[in-house]
């Protein structure tokens, strides 16, 4: 059953971000991007890192693609027109880096589980399960809000000051001119 | 349940700008424009005068050993030096909002939100030259930064102040990420986020530890308008309303200047530095002494001026830095520190006094240089408050400039890179011609016909006289500073 659900976010996430690539319509791409990202959420969510799949959904899935889908709609972007120019050399680029990346996650993935040679893969993601569950307890939620609630508080806080800051500066930036607030002695010509 | 550390009382000077710039911006909500007006300056300046007398009160005896602010985990630290550049942005802050009322009249600014935002970027100066550690020091630098972005921006119906923030804004938060990106490399290596602590200990080796101290210093640099990070200080000092320009020369540089000497104290402790770093600063100072006060030969406009003369100022300023990681000097830097201090105290009052001027007479008087022909005889106190702090700004007696100038060339002169101070000195001597030229056209050329007179208010002729006196007053009777500080 955990297998299954593992191969299903996994499956998720790759075709999603295959078609963020390969599909021709912006659009198209960029919500294929927010599927990528709660499938990668979800991904963290199995491996118990419920913090960083919180953070994942919110920032990502939340703030940054509502930008960048504000960001299409407002440039009223078409469909790419085909490029004159050869793509030969950027497949070759890409296929030499996707390669590189591999071997560098292979390299990754079997320094973690130490494999000498193929096993059982459940028995594999049980033992992964269970080694995962002991570090929830250290990273969880609870142990981080404890920290930043305590030891870090003040910093936090200061951060709090900041976003007001920020907020009241997008409000006084974005606000409309008011007319009950031009000044008495105001130029009146330069309001036009 | 453990009390939160926050409210004990030497958090109160740092409470009193928070509970001060939020009440402001709560204020204007709830009342009618008109009040808001009148209302918001007068609770920003005694914000900052309470603040200041409260910073006074609360670390009277820090000489001795320095207070850390009380939390869980200490990133503020209150040395004698840092609570002294507090003073100065305080100080200077409070000058600058009594001359705000005129200097943002009839340019549809919004009280509430300048005032508030004012108090918000001066707590973030205050807290950024208190802070040890880099994310403190990096959320800080945004909350000033940030606050000021807006400053710039906020008179709305001018396109060169939209077009300033902008410029600030994109060129500031590449700024920040080198800054941010130091801070990483620093943890990388130090294995801690401390800049300065008492358990830490920074090891010079390899190159990691040059690339982020490399690196924190450009994003520290672009702040405080040293050459060749400078680019962007003209035409944003020029754009922004006159009196949010006179705290971007003034506070910022201010904390920036605290956070720098202040890592470099601590640095020369570890033994972390090298002939190498002093190099750097001194080339950084001798690139902004030169390039500050040879373009500024050349500008016809008076906020451009101001700002190469601030770039030269910060290269001066750097010099006395400079005496601080200097390798072959020994003995405690308290001496260069105090200079330093000094030297900062008389340029935030020259730059107060100057722009403060501009911005009190307004519309033509912010713009060509060449308006200023004749203004001894429309207007004698701004005439002769422009003098005061243009003498100061060239550094000759009796003035606050002088004496500044005199402690960080004398404290450089003692270390080996005595030929930088030799530059400096004729430099400093080059920038009479541009200051004085000022006071050339207000004494001796005749106004034009028909230039309208410009109302004078109470509050600018105050802050002004009291600037002016100070400046005088240091001047002739430097022992007075030891007596305030």
């Amino acid at each position: 059953m955990l297998i299954f659900t593992y191969s299903m976010i996994f499956a998720i996430t790759i075709v999603s971000a295959l078609i963020v690539i390969v599909s021709r319509n912006t659009f198209y791409s960029a919500i294929s991007l927010i599927v990528t990202m709660i499938a990668i959420a979800g991904n963290f969510l199995m491996m118990r890192a419920e913090l960083i799949a919180l953070v994942q959904l919110l920032v990502y899935a939340g703030a940054i693609m509502v930008l960048f889908l504000f960001v299409i709609m407002l440039l009223n972007l078409r469909e790419e027109e085909e490029t004159p120019r050869s793509l030969m050399p950027r497949k070759i680029a890409g296929l030499l880096l996707a390669m590189i990346f591999i071997v560098q996650a292979a390299y990754i993935t079997l320094s973690i589980f130490n494999i000498d040679s193929v096993r059982d893969p459940i028995v594999l993601t049980e033992e992964f399960n269970a080694s995962q569950e002991k570090r929830a307890e250290e990273t969880g939620v609870n142990a981080f809000a404890e920290t930043l609630f305590t030891k870090y508080m003040i910093p936090f806080e200061l951060t709090s000051v900041l976003l007001l800051a920020a907020i009241v500066g997008a409000v006084a930036v974005g606000l409309k001119e008011d007319k009950r607030q031009a000044a008495p002695d105001a130029p009146q010509a330069n309001l036009q | 349940m453990q009390m939160p550390h926050i409210i004990w009382p030497q958090w109160l000077p740092f409470l009193i700008p928070l509970i001060g710039g939020i009440g402001v911006l709560l204020f204007d909500v709830f009342s009618n424009p008109e009040s808001s007006r009148k209302a918001c300056p007068a609770g920003a300046v005694a914000t900052c005068l309470l603040a200041l007398i409260a910073l006074y009160k609360v670390f009277a005896d820090v000489a001795a050993a320095p207070a850390y602010l009380p939390a869980e985990y200490p990133v503020f630290m209150i040395s004698q030096f840092s609570r002294d550049c507090i003073g100065i942005i305080l100080l200077g802050a409070a000058l600058l909002l009594t001359l705000s009322p005129r200097g943002i009249a009839g340019k549809n600014i919004r009280a509430g939100e300048y005032y508030g935002l004012f108090l918000l970027s001066v707590l973030g100066m205050m807290l950024m030259a208190a802070s040890v550690e880099l994310l403190t020091l990096f959320i800080c630098l945004e909350l000033a930064s940030l606050s000021i972005y807006v400053l710039i921006g906020i008179e709305k119906s001018n396109a060169n102040s939209g077009e300033a923030a902008l410029k600030y804004f994109v060129l500031g938060s590449f700024a920040s990420a080198f800054l941010i990106f130091g801070a990483a490399f620093f943890y990388g290596h130090a294995r801690t986020t401390f800049l300065i602590s008492e358990s830490h200990q920074l090891v010079i080796q390899g190159i990691a530890p040059y690339i982020a101290l490399g690196l924190i210093l450009v994003g520290l640099a672009f702040k405080l308008a040293l050459a060749p990070f400078h680019l962007y200080a003209p035409e944003v000092y020029d754009g922004a309303p006159t009196p949010v320009s006179a705290l971007l020369a003034t506070g910022i540089k201010v904390a920036g200047f605290c956070v720098l000497a202040q890592a470099l104290v601590e640095l020369r402790r570890w033994d972390a530095l090298d002939q190498g770093a002093t190099w750097a600063l001194v080339l950084l100072a001798l690139a902004s002494v030169i390039i500050g006060n040879c373009v500024a030969l050349v500008q016809r406009r008076i906020k451009r001026l101001l700002a190469y003369s601030s770039i030269a100022h910060s290269g001066y300023l750097l010099l006395g830095i400079v005496v601080l990681s200097d390798v072959a000097q020994v003995g405690t830097p308290q001496l260069a520190l105090t200079a330093i201090s000094v030297y900062l105290l008389a340029y935030t009052l020259m730059n107060v006094v100057s722009f403060g001027v501009a911005s009190s007479l307004g519309g033509r008087f912010e713009e060509e240089l060449s308006n200023y022909a004749g203004l001894a005889k429309s207007h004698p106190f701004m005439a002769a408050a422009l003098t005061v702090s243009l003498i100061s700004l060239t550094g000759l007696p009796p003035t606050v400039g002088f004496i500044g100038k005199f402690y960080v060339f004398a404290e450089a002169a003692k270390t080996s890179y005595i030929f930088a101070v030799a530059v400096a000195v004729v430099f400093s001597v080059l920038s009479a011609f541009y200051y004085l030229n000022i006071v050339m056209k207000m004494y001796m050329q005749e106004q034009e016909e028909g230039a309208p007179g410009v109302e004078r208010t109470l509050a600018c002729d105050v802050a002004l006289g009291v600037s002016m006196a100070l400046i005088l007053l240091l001047g002739i009777a430097p022992g007075l500073l030891f007596w305030m500080m």
